[in-house]
């Protein structure tokens, strides 16, 4: 297992920088043609430098960081609890189960502007929405992984007459987590997205608020390098998330083998 | 402590032996529509073996299950020691046939898990869990997760687990099915020199006609569905049961007769 890692590993961070040298390449032959629509990277680079120098992009970075990461928390822990609530209780699934896969159905983009402005534009409209964006992946994927404990475990746990506290600690929470882990992961991406729809609409804050004014005054510069700042983010993000899915299931590294 | 106590009841039926007695009167099991089990008698007295064969569907786990308070008998009753069974009764380990081991708790862990249920301070468990994994033969694994171990390790994990509780009754749920049929052997030998030094009551849901035999003071035949108890044989064969009896023309003849119990058509259907 170690050998394949470290095999494969530098290769495909190779190939993946030589895809990235190749895309700024092309970027910056494209940029120097059409130079009004598409500035080349290095002009993108001095936009973004310039911003750092001026300290509208640190703020911006917080504004929108903060907003992430308040939305993104109150969505785990929103859709961990409830999940784990809604998966030992036969009432509260019957009688909300179908409208969370309702609502999960519904596109924030077309509500946010309602959220909005039902909760008037200030920061916890906005983490409304992107809790929205976030939290059902994250109630879904625990709900399916607590449902599915296996009945042996439960069994085992009764033998054992374990009262209701130690079969969630011992049976329960570990056998969802790494299912409420996968959910976290996709709601770590649809979080990201409804923090930007959040920043989009209105009241233009953070990132999103510096990414809408700049593609007005048609500064393409600082709209593609927020841009390819945006991606990387992203990515680190999703690097994340899997990183943490795995550490939370220590017990199913090899299990597969 | 109270195993003492058991052991003079116990002399009055079989001396030597420990554990409780179990009663199995008169159970009906449905679910639904379906009957699994169909008035299941059975009286296991202390510290003896009785082993429960028949083919797949006659409710022999379901019997099982009911006696470990997993299920409810829709008529009659279970009784372990006089009490009726409502819950798992204290002092009642099971061994399940894929093992029902956590498979985030390492083998310390899930060996520890009755005992940290119970409370117990922090240093009877370490103790107790260090002697329990010694006794099955796994010191050195104590910090290895289950996928980690051969199936033959896991059903020892299993079974220090079960004898964490110091049973009274030892339920064994095809203990050995899961296992190929080399570690099974060891582990049954193994097993059976365990409970030659200190016996307890054992309820024995299996497959295999051969280790029906080779556990059982008595082997009952469930047959039918829904299930009915078609015959009980005694087995009359010396103790402690090694190899050397497993041997025996008197095991090969007892075989013989479980077997073609076992595969008789169903007489007993209409009664």
């Amino acid at each position: 297992m170690k050998h394949s890692g470290s095999d494969s590993r530098p290769r495909g961070v190779a190939v993946s920088l030589a895809g990235l040298a190749l895309g700024l390449i092309a970027w910056q032959v494209a940029g120097q043609r059409d130079p009004v629509l598409l500035a080349t990277p290095v002009r993108s680079f001095e936009a973004l430098a310039g911003m750092v120098a001026d300290g509208t992009l640190p703020a911006a970075l917080l504004d929108t960081g903060l907003l992430f990461l308040v939305g993104l928390a109150a969505a785990i822990a929103g859709g961990v609890g409830y999940g784990l609530v809604l998966s030992r209780s036969r009432v509260l699934r019957g009688s909300t189960g179908w409208l969370v896969f309702a609502l999960q159905s519904v596109p924030i983009v077309a509500l946010a502007p309602l959220i909005l402005a039902a909760f008037g534009f200030g920061f916890g409209a906005k983490t409304l929405v992107v809790f929205l964006s976030a939290v059902f992946p994250i109630l879904i994927n625990t709900v399916e992984g607590a449902r599915h404990a296996p009945k042996t475990l439960l069994e085992v746990a009764k033998v054992h007459r374990s009262g209701e506290w130690p079969l969630w600690r011992d049976v329960l929470i570990p056998h969802t987590l790494p299912y409420a882990m996968s959910g976290i992961r996709q709601g770590i991406a649809m979080a990201f997205v409804g923090t930007f729809i959040a920043e989009f609409f209105l009241q233009a804050t953070g990132i999103g608020g510096l990414l809408l004014s700049a593609s007005a005054r048609f500064d393409s510069a600082t709209v593609l390098g927020l841009t390819v700042l945006v991606s990387v983010i992203a990515a680190l993000l999703m690097g994340l998330g899997r990183r943490l899915e795995k550490a939370f299931a220590p017990w199913r590294q090899g299990s597969t083998e | 402590m109270s195993l003492h106590d058991r052991r003079k009841n116990a002399t009055l039926t079989s001396p030597g032996r420990g554990g409780a007695a179990v009663t199995i009167d008169g159970v009906t099991m449905r679910f639904g529509d379906r009957v699994a089990a169909s008035d299941i008698r059975v009286d296991v007295a202390p510290g003896e073996i009785v082993s429960v064969v028949g083919p797949s569907g006659c409710g022999k786990t379901t019997l099982l299950r009911a006696v470990a308070g997993l299920l409810t008998p829709s008529e009659g009753s279970v009784k372990v020691d006089g009490e009726a069974v409502d819950g798992t009764p204290d002092g009642v380990g099971m061994v399940f046939q894929h093992f029902g081991l956590f498979p985030w708790k390492t083998v310390e862990a899930n060996v520890a898990y009755p005992l940290r249920l119970r409370g117990l301070p922090k240093e009877e468990i370490a103790a107790r869990t260090r002697e329990l994994i010694g006794m099955v033969g796994l010191s050195g694994f104590e910090k290895s997760y289950p996928h980690q171990l051969s199936g033959g390790m896991q059903q020892r994990t299993g079974l220090a687990r079960a004898l964490a509780v110091r049973p009274r009754v030892l339920l064994m749920d095809e203990p050995f099915g899961a296992l190929d049929a080399q570690t099974a052997e060891v582990l049954r030998f193994e097993l059976l020199r365990m409970w030659e030094e200190r016996p307890i009551t054992m309820l024995f849901v299996t497959h295999s006609i051969d280790e029906a035999v080779l556990f059982g003071d008595r082997v009952v035949v469930l047959k039918g569905r829904p299930g009915r108890v078609h015959e009980v044989i005694d087995v009359a064969l010396p103790h402690p049961r090694d190899r050397a009896v497993a041997r025996s023309e008197a095991f090969a003849a007892l075989r013989e007769r479980v077997w073609s119990l076992v595969m008789s058509p169903d007489a007993g259907q209409a009664g």
